[in-house]
Formats: structure tokens, sequence, C-alpha cells
């Protein structure tokens, strides 16, 4: 009976023990494992309560945290003793970049010509445009003014203005709007190539009266887009794409644009350019030849139009002539049918649409006025958005003459939400007559390439 | 009341954004620094932090979020960046008014003004009742909160679950991502968003934040593009399922969030137009 009870008092403590023990290794192992420096959180937390121990500080729990970040990083580490790895390549990348850019502040070595040349005025428009919230940092706005001042004087531009950005997946466009001193010869058509059935307008006219200049990077080069064709018009705007900041990048889209990214760029432009330019009313007009010039101040009958006017829309208008459905400004000349029997003649095609001309007023509807907010001294900016195309934006100050277009978008018109995809053609069938033949027996088949060879053959032994 | 844990952006962070073509005006910006302190002060609010923009056909709304010490966010909406006042509390039947509205349509500016939607049929006995409106007041505060939960990120690391109730909020050790890891995708999260657990994973796991969404996980692939400005040194995320929501992080620094500026209209054309 002793021994029973000592057998079973002792078991059930060696049980216990065991249990303990268990759980008492398995903390301690947790406690142990070690990292690849060879520390771990049981010699961490001894090296922490043996400084605290050591040094004894007044607030010891207020500064443990701060205790076990210094004893934390006292600690050997094999990295530190090896020579750190080569820099990657992201940092040779942005050293790239800090170059180019300390490059564009630095003023040009040569004396560059730049009479006859109107700076851009880009620092003026952007100030407007910060009364509204539209617009770049200050920073970016001046980056951008000193590129297009460079520009300007490699090219002999004879205005640049900042038309605005357009934001892509990859990386951004910044857009510049300008027309030279001496427009360069334009490339001549490729006359292989098959005549389209809508030509493009001329160089200086319609949709192609400017020069764009397009770059990812104030401090790099701008590219010059090609002009549009009224076939890049039509197609883009039943395309929607993001851009992806690269001009040669395709188009994956159906129906298929004729063209890459930087075709698709150029008519997305055209139609922003013709469709959101707007001016203030009455301070151009449309001259006898058609163009549109600048109303002189001291003209009889000409009031300008003082700021509380220009928070309605009857004060806006558009600058350029509209886009037709067939992608140009202007209706081709009409090509009459020679009246043989003596009849009407009758113009070929449809109808043609009637023109847009420039100076028309603004719909209400497409356009968000907002009335003029006071800035001090009697003068006010007024701005109105565009609610067909969301980012561009004019903006108005009428009492010190100015005014400013400018676009920061994505480069699409907005959509009531219905997605426009066009569904593919129907599958092709089989042709309405199908008349059935019998195969070509080989015999025939092979009589024909006989005949050739022969006729081949006897035309080599006369010579 | 919404409980999310990372606040979206300091006011005096919109620099890091602004080449994404979110700026507010002067204006704005000087008002917000004193009326974004009253604000706080009026709620008793641990911080205040600005959503973004949400543009309307005459006006803006600017949107700020306050967050509780509790973890409790309220969202305020303002015309002016003086006054601002509280959006409602979301119920389930709002949101499904909400739903039923033409996608697309933009928000007028007035506050007041108000929606009619059609009637639903009544049953056999009833009368027909009268045809739900929905407020403007209400539609901001949809848009907020699906924009909110859809979209917002931040960086891995950067938040810590709270030791008392799970709720997840910002992480005081977090020291920053360098720049290689802020220019990829894997080093973000979902701040609103679970990943889905699959039936076969077994019980879910109780920790919240490491089952929070990666954003390689975004639908559709390639609706999140990252983007280094050099010259504020950020790096941004935009969403081209939501335009004009940026996400932004500081390399190397523990500076870091979103906003939103745009029209509060989704991308649902995107599958067509990812290039």
């Amino acid at each position: 009976p002793f021994c029973g009870a000592v057998c079973a008092g002792g078991l059930r403590l060696l049980l216990v023990a065991m249990a303990e023990t268990a759980s008492h290794a398995d903390g301690l192992a947790f406690l142990k494992k070690t990292d690849e420096n060879g520390l771990s959180l049981y010699s961490q937390l001894t090296d922490v309560l043996a400084t605290i121990l050591v040094s004894k500080p007044a607030d010891a729990l207020e500064a443990f945290e701060t205790i076990s970040q210094q004893v934390k990083a006292s600690q050997f580490s094999a990295a530190a003793t090896m020579v750190p790895p080569m820099p990657t390549e992201a940092s040779a990348e942005e050293s790239a970049w800090a170059a180019q850019d300390v490059a564009l502040f630095k003023p040009s070595s040569e004396e560059e010509d730049g009479d006859g040349l109107a700076p851009p005025a880009l620092l003026d428009e952007m100030a407007l445009f910060e009364w509204a919230g539209v617009g770049l940092s200050r920073e970016e706005s001046f980056r951008v003014h000193t590129s297009l001042c460079k520009l300007q004087l490699s090219k002999k531009l004879a205005t640049v203005r900042f038309f605005g950005k357009i934001l892509g997946t990859g990386k951004d466009y910044y857009l510049a709007e300008a027309k030279y001193v001496d427009p360069p010869e334009q490339p001549e058509p490729d006359p292989d190539a098959p005549a389209p059935t809508v030509p493009a307008e001329e160089y200086g006219t319609g949709c192609n009266s400017c020069s764009y200049f397009v770059t990812n990077d104030p401090a790099a080069p701008w590219v010059e887009l090609p002009n549009v064709t009224p076939g890049a018009i039509v197609a883009a705007s039943l395309v929607r794409k993001f851009f992806t900041g690269d001009l040669s990048a395709e188009i994956r889209c159906y129906p298929p644009f004729p063209g890459v990214e930087k075709d698709y760029l150029r008519a997305q432009i055209a139609r922003l350019v013709h469709g959101t330019t707007l001016c203030p009313s009455g301070k151009y007009r449309v001259s006898e030849e058609g163009d549109v010039e600048e109303v002189v101040k001291d003209d009889e009958g000409h009031v300008p139009l003082r700021n509380g006017a220009m928070g309605e829309p009857a004060s806006w208008c558009h600058f350029y002539k509209g886009i037709l459905a067939i992608g140009r400004t202007t209706n081709l000349p009409v090509v009459e049918e020679d009246d043989e029997d003596g009849e009407e003649p009758k113009p070929k095609g449809p109808e043609p649409e009637p023109e847009k001309p420039a100076l028309l007023p603004i719909a209400g509807t497409a356009w968000s006025v907002l009335g003029p907010r006071h800035i001090g001294g009697g003068a006010a900016v007024s701005v109105s958005r565009c609610l067909m195309w969301p980012g561009a934006y004019a903006a108005a100050e009428m009492k010190e003459d100015k005014f400013a277009n400018l676009y920061i978008g994505w480069g699409h018109p907005a959509t009531d939400g219905i997605n426009m995809q066009p569904a593919p053609p129907p599958i092709m069938a089989d042709g309405d007559e199908l008349t059935e033949m019998d195969d070509v027996p080989l015999e025939h088949e092979n009589q024909a390439f006989q005949a050739a060879a022969e006729k081949a053959l006897a035309d080599g032994a006369d010579e | 009341t919404l409980r999310h844990p990372c606040p979206s952006m300091e006011v005096g962070d919109v620099s890091l954004v602004a080449s994404s073509g979110a700026v507010l005006s002067m204006s704005e910006k000087a008002a917000l620094q004193s009326s974004v302190p009253l604000l706080k002060k009026q709620y008793r609010f641990g911080s205040v932090k600005l959503f973004g923009k949400i543009k309307g056909k005459s006006s803006d709304y600017l949107i700020a979020m306050g967050e509780e010490s509790t973890g409790t966010k309220k969202y305020f909406f303002s015309l002016d960046a003086v006054t601002w006042a509280q959006l409602p509390e979301l119920t389930a039947e709002m949101k499904a008014l909400c739903a039923k509205l033409p996608a697309g349509l933009p928000f007028t500016g007035d506050i007041s003004h108000a929606i009619t939607l059609e009637a639903p049929e009544p049953a056999e006995d009833e009368e027909p009742s009268e045809p739900p409106t929905v407020t403007e007041e209400v539609r901001l505060a949809v848009a907020v909160e699906t924009i909110e939960m859809e979209c917002a990120l931040a960086p891995t690391g950067a938040l810590i679950s709270s030791l008392a109730d799970g709720h997840l909020k910002a992480n005081p050790n977090y020291k920053g991502i360098d720049l290689t890891a802020a220019k990829s995708l894997s080093s973000y999260v979902f701040v609103n968003c679970q990943t889905p657990t699959s039936v076969l994973a077994g019980v879910a796991p109780a920790d919240r934040l490491s089952s929070l969404a990666s954003a390689e996980s975004a639908v559709p692939a390639g609706s999140l593009c990252t983007r280094y400005d050099e010259a504020t040194g950020a790096v941004q995320v935009r969403s081209l399922l939501w335009p004009g929501h940026v996400a932004f992080v500081k390399p190397g620094t523990p500076v870091h969030g979103y906003c939103y500026f745009g029209n509060a209209v989704k991308n649902t054309d995107i599958a067509f137009m990812l290039p």
C-alpha cells in the first residue's frame, strides 16, 4: 500500500513534470530560434535586460522600446562587414533624369535670335487657372515653360502655347501647339499609296492649321506629330483606348485604327482643339477672307465684355471651326456629273453636312460656366469647363484682357455609361450564285504545266 | 460610421499628386489650413484628412475624412473649403436606390438636388407608393464610400492590427519602402478588400491584416498603373477603374496616402480601354 501511494503520487508528478517540460521546452525552443545573423529573441531579451540592469536608467519602463532598438542596432551583422551591392538600375535612371532636368534650366550658351517670336504665356495662364483649382503644380508649370522657350528658339516658332497634358498608363504626354515662322516643306504624299476617299486638309488650314509637339517629360526633346487625316479623326471617334505614353505603340481595338498611338494622339488632339478651344465673345471676328482675326479695341461698335458677364454661356464662343462627320472642317468641293442629257446636274454622294463656322457661341449644355471669382482690385477670373470632354477648361480675366485654354485629362470624351463597342461584322456566307463544277482532272492540270515547260524549253533552244 | 484603418491624405501632401492633375486652388488651400483644425476640434477627431474632390456640373465638393481614436470614420463635404457638413450615414436601402441610377450621371453641384426614380410596382392590395427620390447628399455619400472601399491602397507594413479589437490602424514603426519596391504593385494592399478565401482553405485566418488583398489581384489586371514622379520623388499608383484616384508613396519615408479627384464615375469600359 505504501509503495502503491508513492507510485501513484510519483506518476502524477512525473506526468505533470513531463507536460510542463514539453511546453517549457517548446516555448524555449521558439524563443531561441535564430535568424540569419545568429540572433534570436532569447538573446535579444537577455541583452536588453542586461543593458537595463547595468545602466539602471531612471525611466526604464518608458525607455524600454528605445533601449531595445539600440541593442538591436549594436548587434554584429555579417552584412555590415561586406561590400554593399552595386547600386541598382533604378538609381541610375533617377540620376539620368536629374542630369537631363538640370540641363533644361541652364541658359543656352549661344545667343539665339528671339526676334519676332512671341514667348509662351504659360506662367500667366497657369496663374489664371490656379484660381480655379486646375492645372499643374508651380514647379511643373515652370519646367514646362522653360522647355517651351527652348523649343521655340530651336524650331523658330512664331507662337507656341501649352495645350495641356494627356495622362497615360506608362508615361504622360505634354502637348504644345505652335505655328512656325517659316513653315517647313510638307512631305510629298506617297504616290504608290491609294488616294484616300477624303483627302486631308492642307497644312495651315482647318484641322492642320497648327503644328503639335509632344514629349513625355519637359526635360526630354519634343517630337513633332504628323498632320492629321480625316480617316484618323473618324476612326478615333469610334475608339476609346488609354494612351500608354509610347508614340509608336499599336492600338489594339475594334474597329481597327489606321495607325499607331502617334496618329491616335494627333486625332484626339484635333478633336479636342476644335471642340474645346474657347474665347470670349466679341474679341474676335471673321474677316472677309474667312480668317479669324482680333477685333481692334478702337473699332466702332466694339464693346469688350465686362467680368460680370463672363458667367453666362453666351459670353464664350468656340475659337475654331467645328469638325464635320467626314473628319474635316470644310466640305470637299462638290463634283457635279456632266449633264449629258441636259438635265439638272446632280451632286455625287450624300448631301454635304453644313459647315460649322468659327466663333459660334457655346452650347450651355455642353459647358458649365462658373461665374467670376473676385481676386481683388476689380479683377475676377471666370472659368468654364467642358462636360463633354472632362478636363478641358477655359479661363478669362476681362479686365486685363486675358484668356486661356487648358486640357488635363485622359484624352477621351465623357460617355453616358453605355458601351458603344460595335459588334464585329457577320461571318461571311457563301455567295448567292453557286454553280457546281467538276474538279479539273489531273491530266488536264498537268497539261498546262507541260505546255508551259515545253514552251520554255523551245525558247531556250532557240537562243 | 465606417470602420477603416488608414486615413487618406494629409492636406499638405497634395503636391505629391499634382502631376496627376489633382490640385487645389489657392483659396482652397488657404481655407483648409484653418477649417480642418476647426473641424477636428469640433468633433474631437484624432485626425482629419482630405479624401479629395468630387466634381459636379456647376461646382465641386471637397470631401474630408475624420477618424476618431476608436477607428470609426466620418465623412464631410464642403463647397468652399470653409464650412463642412457631415455626409449622412448610409443604409442598405439608400445604397440600393443609388444602384438604380443611370451610370455616368454627373453630380449637379447643388446638394439639395433630388432625382426621382420610378416607383416600384405596387402589390395587389397596396396602393401605389410614392416614387422614391435620391438626394445628391445621399449619392455623394454612396460614391465616397464606394470609392473608399474599392480603391484605398496602402503599402504593406504600413498597417497593423490593434491588439484590442483587431481593427487596422497605422503602424508607428513603419519606416517606408524603397524605390524598387514602391514601383511594384506587390508592395501595396487594398485596405478594405479581403482576399477571397477558397472553401478548401479551411478556417478563415483570424488576423484581418494578413488577409488583405494585394494590389496585384486588382481586377481587371492592369487597372492600376504605377508611375515614378522624379520631380517630387513620389511614386503614384493611378487607378484606371476609377480615373482620378491616386495612391502615393514617398520611398524611404513613412509618407503615404491616397486621394480621389474626379467625377465619381466608374470606368465600366475599362476592359476595352486597356492597351
